[in-house]
Parts: C-alpha cells; structure tokens; sequence
C-alpha cells in the first residue's frame, strides 16, 4: 500500500527522545499506577482463591466436634488479642492508684516511684508527696484549673524510658532527664509560648509543686490518656509535679 | 526491529523499559489518535490509555507475527472507535479503518527518511518547515505551534495543508 505523507513525515522523526515530555511522564506514571494495581490484583485472584478452597475442603473433611472446637480455639484467640491490644492502648487505670510500683505506658514511659495516697474519682488526684495527675484527652479542665499548671506546646520526640526530648513549637529541642515521674501524652490545642518559661536561660526549673503541661487540658487520675501511635504529630506533654522531676534541659 | 524485541524480551523479565518504547511512538501515536477523533486532548489521552493496555499485556504479544508499533496502533484504533461510540458520534468502522490505515506507522528504509528530512529542511516559506517539524516530529499541537509562530489557528491549519502538498509533490 502506497505510504501517505503523515506516514512518512512521522516516520522520518529525528531522534528517539522524549518529544513531548509532559505525555511520556504522563504515561509512565500511568502504566506504574496500572502495573501496581495489575499486581496486587493478580496476587488477590490467585492466591486468596486457591486457599480460600483449601481451607474450605479441609474444614468440610473435619469431624463436627473438631470444626466446633477449631472455630472456639479461632474466637478466643481473636479475643483475647482484641483485649491485649484494648488493655495496652486504652485501658485508663493501668498505672494508677499504684504504689511504687513500675508500669509502662504504650509509649514505653516508664512509669514508677510513684507514691499515690487516696486516688479518687472525681477531679484532681489527692497525693501526699509527688502530685501525680495525668492528661486526659475528653477533659474540658483547662490549665488554670491545675495547680501551677505551666503549658507548652511540641511534639514528644524520643524517649528511652527516663529520658524524654521534647520538640517545642519554637522549634526548640528540650530533654526531660532524670524524671521518673508520671508522664502522659495527648492531643493539644492550646498554645502558649514555651519561650515564655525559658526567657531566662536555656533551663527550666521544675519544682516540687509544679505541673507542667503542653496542653491546656488536664485529666483526672481515673482517665489519663496515653497516645495512640497515629496520634503522635498532635502530643503534647504532661509532666506534673514531681520531686525528682528537677530540670528540662535546652540541647 | 531487533532492538524492539529486545526491549520487550526485556520487559517482560522485570526491566523498567518502556519509557523507550513510548517515547519512540508517542508522537505517531497522538498523531494518530487525533485524526481519528479530532480532537488533541482527547486523542492524548486515548494514546495515554493504549500505552497502558499495552504494556498490560505486553506478555500475550509476540514480536514475531507482528511489530509493536502496528500492535500498539491497533490498540489505540480500538480505544477511538469505542470513544467514539461512547460519545454518541455515527461511527463507520470501515471510514475509521481506512483513516487509521493513514497514519499506520510505514517502516521507511534509513534513506527514504533521509530523503523525506532533506524535503522537510528545503520547504519554503520556514514557516511552512517550522510547522511539519513541530507537529510530525516535536509532538507539539496546532495550538501550541500557532502560538509559538505568532499566527491564528487557521492560518496554521492552511500553511500545513500547503506543506505537505509541496511535500507530496516533491517525494512523489
């Protein structure tokens, strides 16, 4: 077949680059998000089916008295990891009321030292030594509510168990060390500059009667909050008042 | 034609090449995309789709019975003619077949594209030049060419049927 001028001209194309590079990035993205699909898809169509049919056949073989005993085993054992992932992550009263004793929060802050006397039910925690009270996320108290409540806001940024760094809005890294206090985490909203508390130097001096906060809300020692992993682009830090909480340092 | 089938025996063990390949068609590929649903936009992206569904089932195809670029046109014809059902437009498969068969990739012999360059670089007036080489080998649209010249739309569309009848008349 005789060959049109289109054919020729297109044909006769210098050069094999990217002539119209916007397209061919274009495609490409195209085909990589294509073959992403491609492939979870297959893996989905062929392996789901095929064990989906042996574990039905296998199931059918079974004595009625093992299926029923198999699907016990399956229902308890859901269970009971639905209960360890409920007591580790949301369980409120893990590490209070305890005395002296060492527990750890699902952040692995250890929590320990502790002397708790009389925790009640209702407001902020009675204690006798070391106030202890914890953040509480649903908590409508605001930071005047606590006594010498201090607020910061940042991000909780490593911790190896008694030592924790702590990324203020400032953009100002501080560590807490020395601390074997009760340190929860929770959502924030207030702001309040930490530079406020730090005018006077790189330290801050936490005494004996002082909460700090980095957040405005305060929890009862019925409902302390520990964060959840996808929560923590949002913490803020409670330490409260403390007699071996002595410093935050700048670093 | 060898190299092709290289690049394809390559990608179907696992080498990331098919940029080469969509870069070597992409330009005809629109081309002729757009003559068959006259519209740029869309024809970019019914040359995007038969990318994709090529390279989906780059495995089913066997360089041997054909080449990739006639494959992967034929896929493209298919994507027209379904578009253009879509789009409620009377569709004749047979006009189609015989538009798409215009601008089926030819497979010139190195100095048969010699000879059509050499023609391309003599047109008169440049604008005439300026205009088959940023559409046919650019991958640039009417639009962005009259842009770029500095001329109406229409103006574009006149200069390109006058270079390619020179064309036509010089390579016949």
């Amino acid at each position: 077949m005789r060959k049109t001028i289109e054919q020729r001209l297109v044909d006769s194309r210098p050069g094999r680059g990217r002539a119209n590079a916007v397209f061919v990035e274009r495609t490409m993205a195209a085909v990589r998000r294509a073959q992403s699909t491609e492939t979870f898809e297959r893996a989905m169509r062929t392996t789901n089916a095929t064990k989906k049919e042996r574990l039905f056949m296998k199931v059918k073989q079974l004595p009625k008295w093992a299926a029923i005993g198999l699907v016990s085993v399956a229902v308890v054992a859901v269970s009971g990891s639905a209960y360890a992932v409920y007591e580790a992550k949301f369980d409120p009263t893990r590490c209070i009321g305890n005395t002296t004793e060492t527990c750890t929060s699902v952040y692995k802050i250890t929590v320990g030292d502790q002397s708790f006397t009389n925790p009640n039910s209702t407001g902020l925690v009675s204690v006798d030594r070391a106030p202890n009270q914890s953040a509480n996320r649903a908590s409508d108290a605001a930071i005047t509510e606590i006594p010498g409540g201090r607020t910061i806001q940042g991000k909780l940024i490593s911790h190896d168990g008694t030592k924790f760094a702590l990324r203020a809005s400032s953009g100002d890294i501080y560590t807490i060390t020395g601390s074997k206090d009760y340190i929860s985490v929770y959502n924030t909203e207030y702001v309040q500059s930490w530079q406020k508390y730090n005018e006077n130097g790189g330290n801050l001096s936490i005494a004996l009667s002082d909460t700090l906060a980095v957040a405005y809300h305060q929890g009862t020692n019925e409902d302390p909050h520990h964060i959840a992993a996808n929560e923590v682009d949002a913490i803020g830090l409670v330490v409260t008042g403390s007699a071996k909480a002595e410093t935050l340092q700048k670093y | 034609m060898m190299e092709e089938a290289e690049i394809i025996a390559a990608i179907n063990n696992g080498v990331d090449r098919y940029e080469e390949l969509v870069q070597r068609y992409h330009v005809g590929l629109i081309i002729h995309c757009e003559q068959l649903v006259g519209d740029r936009d869309e024809a970019e992206d019914i040359a995007q789709e038969a990318f994709v569904k090529a390279y989906l089932q780059l495995k089913k195809f066997d360089p041997n019975r054909a080449r990739f670029s006639t494959w992967l046109y034929k896929i493209a014809t298919n994507i027209a003619i379904d578009y253009l059902r879509r789009h409620r437009r009377r569709v004749v498969v047979d006009d189609i077949e015989t538009i798409a068969e215009a601008t089926m990739p030819a497979y010139l012999e190195e100095d048969e594209k010699r000879t059509v360059r050499k023609a391309v670089r003599e047109l008169t007036p440049p604008e005439y030049r300026r205009a088959i080489e940023a559409y046919y080998w650019e991958g640039k649209s009417y639009q962005e060419i009259a842009d770029e010249l500095g001329a109406p739309l229409n103006t574009l569309r006149t200069w390109m049927r006058r270079a390619k009848l020179e064309l036509r008349e010089v390579l016949s």
